[in-house]
């Protein structure tokens, strides 16, 4: 479990985050959330005990961070944004270099790198350098390498900041399924990601804590707006695949409806095309925003 | 201690997979052989009394940038932030690299070993005392330059400050007991400028005389340095309010 007790770290006269409070259970996958200069990475410094806190307590599996930094970073496996790395160094080598650093050697160290090497895939670049393979399997040998002692917490700041979408994917898929065995807590400015990878979000927005709440509920108040000339036992007719419609306004030639669930393109797409069968045009059709969600996009600007 | 050799090694490999152990070896080399050959033929003497002096030099040019990128790159590639979250303790990084340069410094040294055995077989009857005296003192010298330059270079990200801040400091530990100094202050401290400069100090060694005082000085400059940098990582956790 990680207890986070009113933490604030100062810079100088500048808080990177001020009087923070949360608890993380074991096995979660937690998201931090917030736009740049938010404190996400401050916190997680502190988490990784790269940073000593100002004030406050801050313990994982009751160890704390000021007292068993030792202990605390053989519990964690991190990985600092843009997954810095002994670049001249095979991927071989760094690996057991890590391992050895976290006490595996000899047949522990072999076992330990075979297993990460099958979880991130990087059988075909185990003996390249690693300034001569991609930035993709830069990231996977950085995880490897986070997760090659077996942490009972991993942390990943910003860990798909300047990848291409099926390198994204990838690292997705990964933290999807070492979510299935430990703790990960992940950093990410970006609201889809945490929506579709975690259990549960905590926003941050300059150094304080804004909201905390399970990722469902984002997806629990979505919805479809729209707006069209037809009534309501016309449209729910039309649209009976799509799930719950709610009528907001049925009340002069235009009304308003409401369809519960996903807010893709893709969907928006299919609604519109449905309707046009019927040669039905909507007004307007658009995504609507859970509460949650408006409170990230105000704080990063989407909303505008 | 597992950390301290793993790190040493990676560190040495880094080395020497970059240029800079090749040319700290080949510049430092040069320099002092060059100088060596011409003085020795020229007084035609079996000593390698020339081959000695010019080390206290030779070394605060060459060591300087040895140890400037030893932080500032860690900074920049953001390794750093790694190695403080590694469970490691700061002095288990601060040994492992230092180790591992100072296997550099000492694979110079001994690299000018043939010159020595080249004298000894010319018929000299080289004094072998003062040469292994000589090579010990050379030895902890450049161990002592290297070691505050590590501390130096600790505090900036830019190599060049790193070297500069360096070469500084050693000129200025090296100058105390130089002769042209010491023209131009009172003869009752010329003693204390004697005891401080590195050069000054060297010179026992290079005539054979092995003093414990002067052993546990430059002993002192490395521990020094090394619980100086290993204290200075602190300032990267700390909250600096």
């Amino acid at each position: 479990m990680i207890e986070v007790k009113q933490l604030t770290r100062s810079y100088g006269k500048h808080r990177g985050v001020s009087d923070l409070n949360f608890t993380i259970e074991p096995g979660q996958i937690v998201g931090l959330l917030g736009p740049n200069g938010a404190g996400k990475s401050t916190t997680i410094r502190v988490l990784c005990t790269q940073l000593l806190p100002s004030e406050g307590h801050v313990t994982i599996f009751g160890k704390d961070v000021v007292k068993n930094p030792l202990e605390v970073r053989q519990l964690l496996g991190y990985l600092p944004e843009n997954s810095p790395l002994y670049k001249e160094m095979l991927t071989k080598e760094y690996l057991l270099f890590v391992a050895g650093l976290h006490g595996l050697t000899g047949s522990k160290a072999k076992k330990a790198l075979d297993r990460v090497v099958q979880d991130c895939d990087l059988s075909s670049t185990l003996n390249r350098p690693l300034d001569e393979v991609s930035r993709g399997y830069r990231q996977r040998t950085g995880l490897a390498a986070s997760i090659i002692h077996e942490p009972k917490v991993l942390i990943l700041d910003e860990p798909t900041s300047s990848l291409d979408p099926n390198q994204v994917s990838d690292v997705h898929s990964l933290i999807r399924r070492l979510g299935k065995k430990i703790t990960v807590i992940f950093s990410s400015h970006i609201l889809s990601e945490v929506e579709q990878l975690c259990q549960r979000v905590i926003i941050l927005n300059q150094g304080k804590l804004i909201a905390d709440s399970e990722s469902s509920k984002l997806r629990e108040g979505k919805h479809i707006s729209l707006e069209l000339k037809a009534t309501p036992s016309e449209v729910k007719k039309i649209l009976k695949d799509f799930g719950h419609i709610k009528v907001l306004k049925n009340t002069g030639d235009i009304n308003r409806f409401e369809i519960a669930g996903d807010t893709s393109p893709e969907r928006c797409e299919s609604i519109s095309k449905q309707l046009a069968t019927a040669q039905l045009y909507p007004t307007r059709l658009q995504p609507g925003q859970h509460a949650l969600e408006k409170v990230f996009s105000q704080l990063t600007g989407e909303a505008k | 201690m597992n950390a301290v050799v793993l790190i040493a090694k990676r560190e040495l490999k880094a080395l020497f997979d970059s240029p800079i152990a090749y040319i700290f070896l080949f510049v430092y080399l040069i320099l002092s052989l060059a100088f060596f050959r011409i003085e020795l033929f020229s007084d035609n003497q079996a000593s390698l009394r020339h081959l000695f002096e010019n080390m206290d030099w030779t070394f605060f040019i060459l060591i300087p940038p040895l140890a400037m990128r030893q932080w500032a790159e860690e900074q920049k590639s953001g390794t750093l932030e790694l190695l403080l979250t590694w469970p490691l303790k700061d002095w288990q990084i601060v040994v492992g690299k230092f180790l591992a340069a100072s296997s550099l410094v000492a694979a110079a040294l001994a690299l000018t070993l043939p010159a020595a055995f080249m004298v000894d077989s010319m018929g000299h009857n080289l004094d072998w005392g003062p040469v292994w005296a000589g090579y010990l003192g050379a030895l902890l010298m450049g161990l002592a330059y290297l070691s505050i330059s590590f501390f130096l270079s600790a505090f900036t990200e830019s190599q060049v400050a790193a070297f500069l801040l360096s070469l500084m400091a050693c000129v200025l530990l090296w100058i105390p007991g130089e002769s042209f100094l010491l023209e131009w202050i009172q003869s009752s401290t010329v003693t204390l400028f004697q005891e401080i400069g590195f050069g000054s100090r060297f010179r026992h060694f290079e005539s054979g005389l092995l003093k414990l005082a002067d052993i546990c000085y430059y002993l002192s400059w490395i521990v020094l340095g090394c619980v100086f940098t290993t204290a200075s990582f602190q300032r990267h956790r700390k909250p600096n309010s």
